[in-house]
């Protein structure tokens, strides 16, 4: 068969020579191209951009179907595990589903052909078969059958990937109630298939995320990914791809996850690229479980906080925006007003889980940017920034898809330390840059939603029309500068007569310039009269949000307590230099809000460990 | 089958549920043999004799009924032209049944059939069904394929072998038919050969489907 590959008549495929094995080594093009092609025809062999785009379609078009088909997979598996788990009988002289004896009074038996077992006839289910004419099945095996012909098992020889129902709403459930699973919560397509999430916080700049870019950087790559152990054989009918790999590889990782996702068997295949395309599904299926929602705080309207203008573009910005039960395919057509279809569109999930104070940005592509490089394309990221507040401090970044004005990115972006009065209060922005190597990144455009929007727990998809930047920027508008969040707990043990106090973690906290501040926190019980009362955690390098998970034990008999402040602040630990405050807090009987509402539940409800996230502000006395 | 559903997890959406089984196939061939004219009637019931070529691949969906049980088709229709074939033949895993398409006017299309065949063999799964088909038919005065020659070569590769026209909608639906039934006789016979082993732990083995394909191979 290498005939069809190697000079079969036609001349196109010449057998290479050494000399050429060892150039092509050198060249990085793969193992095999067309010698006898000419740069010319390669060149005309690339794929253009509308073609490109045309094919990222289709591929979009059949993930929205293998999506529908791995649910439907999915409950078909449920189905017959539940079936499974209900069986009570032990298949000998009792039933092996309804555990009924048989042969007892009017119970008539039968064996399953497939498992030996005994059955009642009503468990049991009555088959034809062309070679042994009628036999009996039951009902776990019928169904086991039944899964087999429906799933497509049977040509693939085994269940191809599917989402079930209930692994999900599981893991959304434990995430409500402890706190401890909140990695879970903040990265829900784990309990999908092919867990391949990327889930940043707060890390700008350094994405640890699979990027697709070195997907579409070479087409050599590209076809690395499509299959494994033919990947030889593929080469060589490859009609010299070895240029502009761009979108190929992309749909080709994409053709696999879309319509063969059964090819995990082969060693190496596109794995980065079905977990991205598995990520978004899981994520996309995800959000219809939400079924149970803690109470909505209700929404106030905030009344300084929005400036009319805001309100005003944030109302514009409604307009066209779909909220649609995410479900990819029912998604309406999007309407798209002149000018704003200029910008592109957004397309995102949002999810607001109050029992981890995170709320999750799955940031799924956009479409049809407006083109801001020379070539006629972008090199489009988003940023996302909480607003208002530190911009800095609270900008999230996804990684750059290049050479494209419908990027799929496919991530995931959390934000940790968001209270109940942040939703009320704030809004995300999205907004869309171009990157560029040399020179400013530009700005294409971008989208704000108000968290308030939010019910927790269930996500919501937007699909935005990007709009341009309002003139100016809102960011500063806020109350006071503030510089990060700090989880707090406290405890007042009777027991031990103390208190306890545990730095939990920091989530946002400001970094000069593009640095992430190494820190530390330092914790004192004023007034100072021992130095028993002074403490100071391990230093956190290198991030807006550390977590510290350390637990301060002051002796102190609880009539005091309520005398003392308890003064909370964290550092910047500068190597070689001196240490520099970010922000902290007071908590006595004379601070007031929350600050004061912690403390004296503190002191209320004695062993009793409350958790609160406070904000890190530096216009209070933090001597220590 | 269904009945088992009653204390189940809640049954997806009815439109996520409105069949029994999904086949994946897929049409291949030279480039304008007529695979897209040749889907678009089975599935929209149109044609058009403008020839647009198809960039890289693409599909449509017809949900179709054999003995009770409704089949969802994914229909992929992929470009002839070379320069696509490397996102074309990354679908071919996916697809339970081919339809290897050739013009009966042109003869080169009829010559690459044996390439053809070859690619699906190296690219599909193992147990792919495949139908030649001999396109065209309305143009029988530039007929230069007879259909001896092309039952011929569909004996030699194993494929049954159908003449169709898009055109005229000769066969077209019949084609179709057939390779969905071939399928489920497939289907039906994984599960029969291995009636004593459990199919949900381990499995039919299929390793006597791709033996008529086998014999044809040229090396």
């Amino acid at each position: 068969m290498t005939d069809a590959f190697f000079g079969d008549g036609t001349d196109r495929w010449v057998c290479p020579n050494d000399r050429n094995l060892t150039l092509r080594a050198k060249l990085n093009s793969g193992w095999s191209m067309k010698t006898a092609q000419t740069d010319r025809q390669r060149r005309r062999d690339t794929l253009t951009v509308k073609e490109q785009e045309v094919i990222q379609n289709v591929v979009r078009k059949a993930e929205c179907i293998d999506v529908v088909e791995k649910r439907r997979i999915g409950w078909l598996v449920e189905r017959l595990e539940n079936l499974q788990r209900k069986a009570i009988g032990d298949g000998l002289d009792h039933c092996l589903l309804c555990g009924e004896q048989i042969g007892f009074l009017r119970s008539t038996g039968a064996v399953c052909e497939t498992c030996q077992k005994n059955v009642c006839t009503k468990c049991g289910v009555e088959t034809m078969s062309r070679q042994h004419g009628s036999l009996w099945l039951c009902k776990i095996c019928s169904e086991q059958r039944e899964v087999w012909k429906r799933s497509g098992a049977w040509f693939f020889n085994k269940i191809p990937d599917y989402l079930t129902p209930s692994k999900m709403l599981s893991s959304q459930s434990s995430a409500r109630h402890s706190r401890a699973s909140k990695a879970e919560a903040s990265c829900p397509s784990e309990t999908g298939i092919t867990p391949m999430n990327v889930n940043h916080s707060y890390v700008h700049g350094k994405a640890t995320s699979h990027d697709s870019n070195s997907e579409s950087e070479s087409s050599l790559e590209g076809d690395a990914l499509s299959d494994g152990p033919k990947q030889v054989k593929k080469n060589q009918s490859d009609s010299g791809s070895s240029v502009e790999g761009g979108i190929r590889g992309i749909a080709v990782s994409g053709a696999l996850s879309g319509s063969s996702s059964l090819t995990d068997d082969c060693p190496g295949s596109g794995g980065a690229a079905i977990g991205h395309a598995d990520a978004q599904r899981t994520t996309t299926h995800n959000s219809d479980d939400g079924g149970a929602v803690s109470p909505r705080t209700p929404v106030t309207m905030t009344t300084n906080l929005d400036v009319p203008r805001v309100t005003k573009s944030n109302e514009r910005e409604t307009l066209p925006k779909q909220v649609v039960d995410s479900d990819l395919q029912e998604m309406p057509p999007e309407s798209e007003s002149d000018e704003e279809s200029v910008l592109g569109m957004l397309e995102f999930s949002l999810l607001y889980d109050p029992s981890s104070s995170s709320v999750l940005c799955f940031l799924h592509r956009a479409k049809s940017l407006k083109s801001m490089d020379s070539n006629g394309l972008a090199d489009p990221y988003v940023k996302i920034h909480l607003l208002p507040g530190d911009s800095k401090a609270s900008k999230l970044r996804s990684k750059t898809v290049k050479k494209t004005l419908n990027p799929v990115w496919n991530e995931e972006l959390s934000y940790n330390g968001i209270t109940t009065e942040d939703v009320l209060k704030k809004m995300l922005q999205l907004s869309v840059y171009d990157e560029d190597r040399v020179g400013h990144n530009e700005f294409i455009g971008q989208s704000r939603i108000f968290l308030r929007k939010l019910t927790p727990l269930k996500k919501k998809l937007f699909k935005v029309c990007l709009e341009h930047q309002p003139p100016t920027q809102l960011e500063n508008v806020e109350e006071e500068a503030e510089q990060g969040r700090l989880l707090l707990s406290l405890l007042y043990s009777t027991e031990k007569k103390g208190l306890q106090v545990g730095i939990i973690q920091a989530a946002r906290l400001a970094s000069i310039g593009h640095l992430a501040p190494s820190s530390f926190v330092k914790v004192t019980l004023q007034p100072n009269t021992s130095s028993k009362w002074k403490h100071k955690t391990s230093v956190k390098k290198r991030t807006t949000n550390p977590e510290y998970n350390e637990t301060i034990f002051f002796e102190i008999e609880q009539n005091q307590v309520a005398v003392k402040n308890l003064v909370v602040s964290v550092w910047r630990n500068h190597f070689g230099q001196k240490d520099e405050i970010i922000g902290g807090f007071q908590m006595g009987v004379s601070s007031n809000g929350k600050l004061l509402k912690h403390w004296n539940e503190c002191a209320k409800k004695t062993d009793q460990k409350s958790e609160y996230w406070h904000a890190l502000t530096q216009n209070v006395d933090l001597k220590h | 089958m269904a009945s088992a559903a009653e204390s189940g997890p809640a049954p997806p959406r009815e439109s996520d549920q409105n069949f029994d089984y999904m086949f994946k196939l897929l049409i291949i061939g030279n480039s304008s043999v007529g695979k897209t004219s040749f889907l678009f009637r089975y599935a929209d019931d149109t044609f058009t004799s403008a020839f647009v070529s198809t960039v890289g691949i693409d599909f449509k969906v017809k949900t179709v009924c054999r003995n009770d049980k409704r089949i969802k088709l994914q229909i992929w229709d992929t470009a002839g032209q070379e320069r696509y074939r490397t996102i074309t033949t990354a679908y071919y895993r996916g697809a339970m049944g081919f339809l290897l398409m050739y013009d009966i006017t042109n003869e080169d299309s009829f010559h690459a059939v044996q390439d053809w065949a070859t690619q699906i063999k190296t690219y599909s799964w193992d147990n792919a069904q495949v139908l030649l088909v001999g396109n065209k038919v309305d143009m029988e005065d530039e007929r230069v394929v007879s259909t001896q020659q092309g039952r011929q070569l569909a004996d030699q590769l194993g494929f049954e072998f159908f003449e169709t026209s898009a055109k005229d909608n000769i066969n077209v639906r019949q084609t179709f038919e057939r390779l969905v039934a071939i399928i489920c006789e497939k289907m039906a016979d994984s599960l029969e050969g291995e009636s004593a082993a459990a199919p949900g732990k381990k499995g039919p083995s299929l390793s006597d489907a791709p033996a008529q394909a086998a014999q044809h191979c040229g090396c």
